[in-house]
């Protein structure tokens, strides 16, 4: 038979029972409908996590860990220059710098202003991947020495003296002034200030560039070299033991904050193991509450996905069914059509492609159902996903191309799969079967 | 006219085991089928009548002896396959219950047997509309099987067995649902249509009075051949 001739047949034995037809597509609708829903509830989530982690940026990919500097006991880890160097050798870790901020702030003098401000020592290289981008000048690099990167505010944080004891009431108060100053054009001097007056050296610092954003990392905090950071502790350091006023724990000790960048956001939990492995203890990321919520979503959707399952392997059973009571009712008609010359592969075709066009009739109205309930969910069904994931927002029910493509392939398959016995069953029914009068 | 034997069968014995019992359908019948004869398998239900035919015509097979189509193919020892392909080409098959298919119009079912063989639509429609002119129906070839007498019927069952040109035509009972008047229009239509292209019929019956239709008559009694008769010279001269 030509397969044209095939399809025809089969779709007339199809209609000829429209009742039965019809019952059993719909249990394939149900079937498809039930698991492409369920499915595309699982996409909707995943599309949640996605656009959450995109709107962490670079953070999905941040850690930060603080360490117990102040606190001694036996098993105290500290993290050194080697054990920073073990961490950034570590699988999954782009690269991980020690925070380090200076014990007070650094005075700046320019012209007749002054600035306190604090400052952080930092690994050059990590300085990308934390979100510093600079609107002026350039990053630091590991070249540099007696080098800065000012913060996006650094223009408000120079005050003329007289304003000094006024800034703390106006923070962000009259700049009209400051946008005279030119920070990146000349070495400024800088003192520390801790509230006497240091002897030695003014250190005389330049300015590289600015930082641009207005996160709070990049607004008020001003970045060195780690190197020149710690220098800097070590005079002051040096200088409060001879004033005999030293208390608390040196740069020595090791460093209490570090940040460390993974490759990407999915390696981040993974490092994160690897960070508490090595004993450190407050390990914090943000794609931590991401994942867990995204783990007690995944079991409620394996549990939604098996229910449709369900369902469809009921209509499979519903194909198997009506196909097996057809050949029954046909016997003759196969012993017949076997008499006058139909091949065991015709009759096969004939009732395989009958089950198929069941699934696929099932799949094709099913998707549109899909569809149909897809959107009424989304449009109606909000508050049923705020239980799912707390301030969501979007779509309950996404149901990508991809998605309807699975749901009408699983329908077909289905049919094809439980027409698959009935069909060999059928080429098993002899041919004389035509000749018995019943 | 040379004789040509179409089909043979050597010693055909055929058993059927029925729980600790053998049956014995068939004990060493040997015969032979000229090509363009109407032939009569005359005998009582469960003779052996219809088992033969379906020995014929490969739907069984049987327990001994064997069956040579055209002096080359043994018919018992062809596969699924081969036997499929054996019944398009050369077998044609009316049955007592006309046996058409429900979903299929008159038309639909004369070419059942040629979409078997995978010819085009163009082709087999004019073929079995051909057919259908034949046997009277041209008028009624877009009626389905429930729309049709009994008699209507078995001339589109009879169209469908001449539509491939067979060999040999196998009618099993071909009156038995019909009345006298339509029987005699049938057994001239077969009769007919089997003499214009020379082919050899094989007509199963209990029916004394259809043997007048043939050229040789065999009686069959309990498995075996009883007698041939001859009984061309009293053959109904069919118009």
């Amino acid at each position: 038979m030509r397969i044209f001739d095939v399809f025809s047949m089969a779709l007339r034995n199809m209609f000829k029972r429209k009742v039965r037809t019809f019952l059993t597509v719909l249990g394939v609708v149900i079937g498809s409908v039930a698991i492409t829903l369920m499915m595309s509830l699982g996409v909707a989530v995943n599309l949640q996590h996605q656009q959450q982690i995109e709107q962490l940026g670079h953070r999905a990919n941040r850690i930060n860990v603080w360490v117990d500097t102040w606190s001694t006991g036996l098993n105290d880890i500290v993290v050194d220059d080697d054990m920073v160097a073990s961490i950034n050798a570590m699988p999954g870790v782009r690269v991980a710098t020690p925070i380090f901020t200076l014990w007070t702030s650094l005075t700046f003098t320019h012209g007749p202003y002054m600035a306190d401000l604090q400052i952080r020592g930092i690994l050059p290289e990590a300085m990308p991947y934390m979100g510093l981008n600079v609107s002026e000048g350039r990053l630091l690099t590991d070249d540099d020495d007696f080098n800065i990167v000012f913060g996006s505010a650094i223009l408000t944080q120079f005050r003329h003296p007289r304003d000094r004891w006024n800034w703390q009431m106006s923070p962000w108060g009259d700049i009209s002034q400051e946008a005279t100053l030119d920070v990146l054009s000349m070495p400024i001097q800088a003192f520390v200030d801790f509230g006497m007056e240091m002897p030695g050296r003014p250190y005389m610092i330049e300015g590289v560039g600015i930082l641009d954003g207005m996160e709070w990392e990049a607004q008020t905090i001003s970045y060195m070299t780690l190197d020149r950071v710690v220098e800097i502790q070590r005079d002051l350091e040096r200088f409060l033991l001879s004033m005999g006023s030293f208390w608390g724990t040196s740069v020595d000790d090791g460093f209490s904050e570090l940040v460390v960048i993974a490759e990407n956001a999915d390696a981040v939990s993974h490092v994160a193991e690897g960070l508490r492995a090595l004993g450190l203890e407050n390990v914090w990321y943000d794609m931590e509450w991401i994942n867990q919520q995204r783990e007690s979503t995944e079991s409620l959707q394996n549990l939604l996905s098996a229910i449709g399952a369900v369902a469809l392997f009921v209509a499979a059973i519903g194909i198997a069914n009506t196909m097996v009571m057809a050949i029954y009712e046909r016997r003759k008609e196969i012993g017949v059509m076997k008499v006058i010359g139909a091949s065991i592969k015709d009759i096969r075709r004939l009732f395989l492609l009958e089950a198929a066009m069941i699934g696929a009739l099932g799949g094709v109205l099913g998707m549109a159902l899909s569809a149909l309930v897809s959107y009424i969910m989304n449009t109606v069904g909000m508050p049923f996903l705020d239980n799912l994931i707390w301030g969501a927002t979007g779509d309950v029910s996404v149901i990508p191309p991809w998605l309807y493509m699975l749901g009408f392939g699983f329908s077909c398959g289905v049919g094809l799969i439980s027409g698959f016995l009935p069909a060999r069953r059928a080429t098993k029914i002899s041919a004389l079967e035509a000749i018995r009068t019943s | 006219m040379s004789k040509e034997i179409v089909v043979e069968l050597k010693n055909v014995t055929k058993i059927y085991p029925m729980g600790d019992e053998r049956i014995v359908a068939l004990d060493g019948v040997s015969l032979q089928f000229e090509r363009g004869k109407i032939y009569c398998l005359l005998g009582v239900s469960g003779s052996g009548k219809s088992t033969l035919l379906n020995l014929i015509a490969g739907l069984e097979r049987p327990t001994n002896g064997t069956i040579v189509f055209k002096g080359r193919h043994s018919i018992d020892k062809m596969s699924e396959k081969k036997l499929a392909t054996f019944r398009q080409r050369y077998v044609g098959f009316v049955f007592q219950s006309y046996n058409l298919m429900p979903t299929l119009t008159a038309l639909e079912n004369t070419t059942l047997p040629l979409i078997f063989r995978r010819i085009p639509k163009r082709t087999r429609n004019k073929k079995a509309m051909e057919m259908l002119r034949a046997v009277g129906l041209e008028g009624r070839w877009r009626h389905k099987p429930a729309e049709m007498s009994g008699g209507q019927q078995q001339r589109v069952s009879i169209a469908r067995a001449f539509v491939n040109e067979p060999e040999i035509v196998f009618a099993d009972e071909p009156t038995g649902n019909l009345d006298t008047k339509t029987t005699i229009e049938m057994m001239n239509l077969i009769c007919k249509m089997a003499q214009v292209h020379n082919q050899t019929l094989i007509l199963v019956t209990h029916n004394l009075e259809l043997s007048r239709y043939c050229d040789e008559v065999i009686h069959i009694r309990d498995g075996k051949i009883e007698k041939i008769e001859d009984v061309s010279a009293d053959k109904i001269e069919i118009a």
